[in-house]
């Protein structure tokens, strides 16, 4: 999206609900909890939003008529509605469609609102191949998909088990300052816990994985001229977004440790006029935590095969050179179904506005928020997404 | 398997299958197979997709010990699932009948008939 180079977009603010295993609440009142945070943060009222992006949560799946049902229980009128079911990747796209959608003239004020709660409804169901082709050859979820991506990476560079073993450390260090984090998550890691939970699909073990919660986010786009007559001084502004979906239709390509971020991820970039240097923190999708291992090396942050090694030498911590997952990720704050994705996003938002507290990074100038969505019949994962963000102050 | 709600060409692969016979689509116009079974050419638009047998033959290009039961698969944990790039080019995924010991990546592998629920099943050849 070349426009965004132009920095008119703002994202003035965000809500978020505490990530709670089987809470016993909806989607639906979830998503309103996260929309008068985010409105009453900036004192709007639902009367200034025009636009209306969400993700289709897998506790409401078979509703066809999810985005309607939520702008009217909000009491929403608006003129551009938007629904995404990009999974991990819904939440970066829909500000991205949400920017496009400002600056194409079709609404000024758009609430991306993102919910679901699977741990106390799961009503999710995938056809197709899934059903045809990949539980007949005992497929048992997306834990073999990425146990197989596991599986080539030690094969190839080795299992770094250690250096991930310090990433999930990290992570649930700062989500210990984040209270929105599942309490069942707010106690402290260390590598041997890491290194001697349950194996779910080998070389990943359960702390490999996320934890499945119910939770909600939310934040508010609009234009910046839009910001400045509210009077807002500080936002996030969107300065680049690549995506790319099912980057080798034909399976031609024979490395499946190749991702769709290595396409985008340097287009992401270059749109922005960044280099991976400028990068001053990173909020990386991370459903397991070999997808963060991926897009280091993928974005171009280190070398193939070097993310073991970077991160057993980098700081990544909040106070450190590169940043990761500052608020926890959805390995230590639990994955709210398809609105994990959110996290990521909010998280950037949070720093970006100074608002993030004791995991505060300093000068945080930008901030590269990814997602990914969706395991494909025999392939790497489907959907990549790269949102990069800049501080703005008027 | 229920393949009441399958896809036709998914039925018309499993159908052949239950007869022994493993066959996978053709697209005679641009020379090239592909998997899984779908309703038009992968390789380009308009081609005229037919049945060819395959050699079930491949090579291992990536697998997994799966340790958390399935919902509706018939095998209990641990078992291993393995992703083979067949020798026609389509990429499929199969249960390994193998040891994990005596896998590699690249490793050559053959198709062996259905056991139980494992209806697609590789081994590596050792």
């Amino acid at each position: 999206m070349k426009f965004l180079q132009e920095r008119e977009i703002a994202i003035v603010s965000y809500g978020e609900a505490v990530n709670a295993k089987s809470s016993g609440r909806s989607a639906l009142e979830l998503s309103a909890q996260v929309a008068e945070q985010a409105l009453m943060r900036v004192g709007m009222d639902i009367s200034d939003v025009d636009g209306l992006a969400v993700c289709t949560p897998l506790s409401e799946a078979g509703d066809p008529f999810w985005s309607n049902v939520v702008a009217e229980t909000l009491g929403l009128m608006v003129t551009w509605l938007h629904s995404t079911d990009l999974g991990g990747a819904g939440a970066v796209s829909s500000v991205a469609q949400a920017a496009a959608a400002i600056v194409t003239g079709q609404c000024e004020v758009v609430l991306c609102v993102f919910a679901d709660a699977p741990s106390t409804r799961y009503l999710g169901r995938q056809g197709g191949h899934r059903t045809e082709f990949a539980d007949p050859a005992g497929w048992a979820g997306p834990t073999t998909g990425f146990g197989m991506l596991a599986t080539l990476y030690a094969q190839r560079y080795g299992w770094p088990e250690e250096a991930i073993g310090r990433l999930l450390v990290q992570q649930r260090r700062n989500a210990l300052a984040h209270s929105n984090a599942d309490v069942s998550l707010r106690k402290p890691l260390t590598v041997e816990q890491y290194r001697s939970s349950r194996p779910i699909a080998d070389p990943l073990r359960m702390l490999d994985c996320v934890m499945r919660t119910d939770g909600a986010n939310a934040v508010l786009v609009t234009s910046k001229k839009r910001a400045v007559s509210l009077g807002l001084h500080h936002w996030a502004s969107p300065v680049a977004y690549r995506e790319v979906t099912n980057p080798d239709p034909t399976h031609a390509g024979d490395d499946l440790l190749v991702s769709g971020f290595s396409r985008i991820g340097p287009l992401a970039l270059a749109d922005a006029g960044w280099v991976p240097d400028d990068i001053r923190m990173a909020q990386l999708y991370d459903d397991f935590s070999i997808a963060v291992l991926f897009q280091l090396e993928e974005l171009g942050v280190c070398e193939r095969g070097g993310a073991g090694a970077w991160l057993m030498r980098e700081d990544f911590s909040p106070a450190g050179r590169l940043p990761l997952n500052t608020g926890g990720g959805q390995l230590s704050m639990g994955q709210c179904g398809l609105a994990g994705g959110g996290i990521g996003v909010v998280e950037a938002v949070r720093q970006l506005l100074e608002d993030a507290g004791p995991r505060q990074v300093p000068d945080p100038r930008n901030a590269l928020v990814t997602g990914l969505g969706v395991l494909p019949y025999a392939g790497n994962w489907g959907t990549s997404a790269v949102l990069l963000l800049e501080q703005r102050t008027s | 398997m229920n393949r009441d709600h399958m896809s036709r060409p998914a039925q018309e692969f499993w159908s052949r299958l239950d007869e022994g016979r493993f066959e996978i689509q053709f697209d005679a116009t641009h020379g090239k197979y592909q998997f899984y079974p779908r309703a038009s050419s992968l390789h380009g638009t308009g081609a005229e997709l037919s049945w060819r047998p395959a050699s079930g033959n491949g090579r291992l290009l990536a697998w997994t010990t799966v340790r958390t039961a399935a919902t509706g698969f018939g095998l209990e944990p641990p078992y291993l699932v393995g992703l083979v790039r067949l020798d026609e080019g389509p990429r499929v995924f199969g249960v390994l009948d193998s040891q994990a010991v005596s896998l590699a990546v690249d490793a050559r592998v053959h198709r062996v008939a259905a056991s139980g629920a494992a209806v697609l099943m590789f081994r590596v050849v050792l």
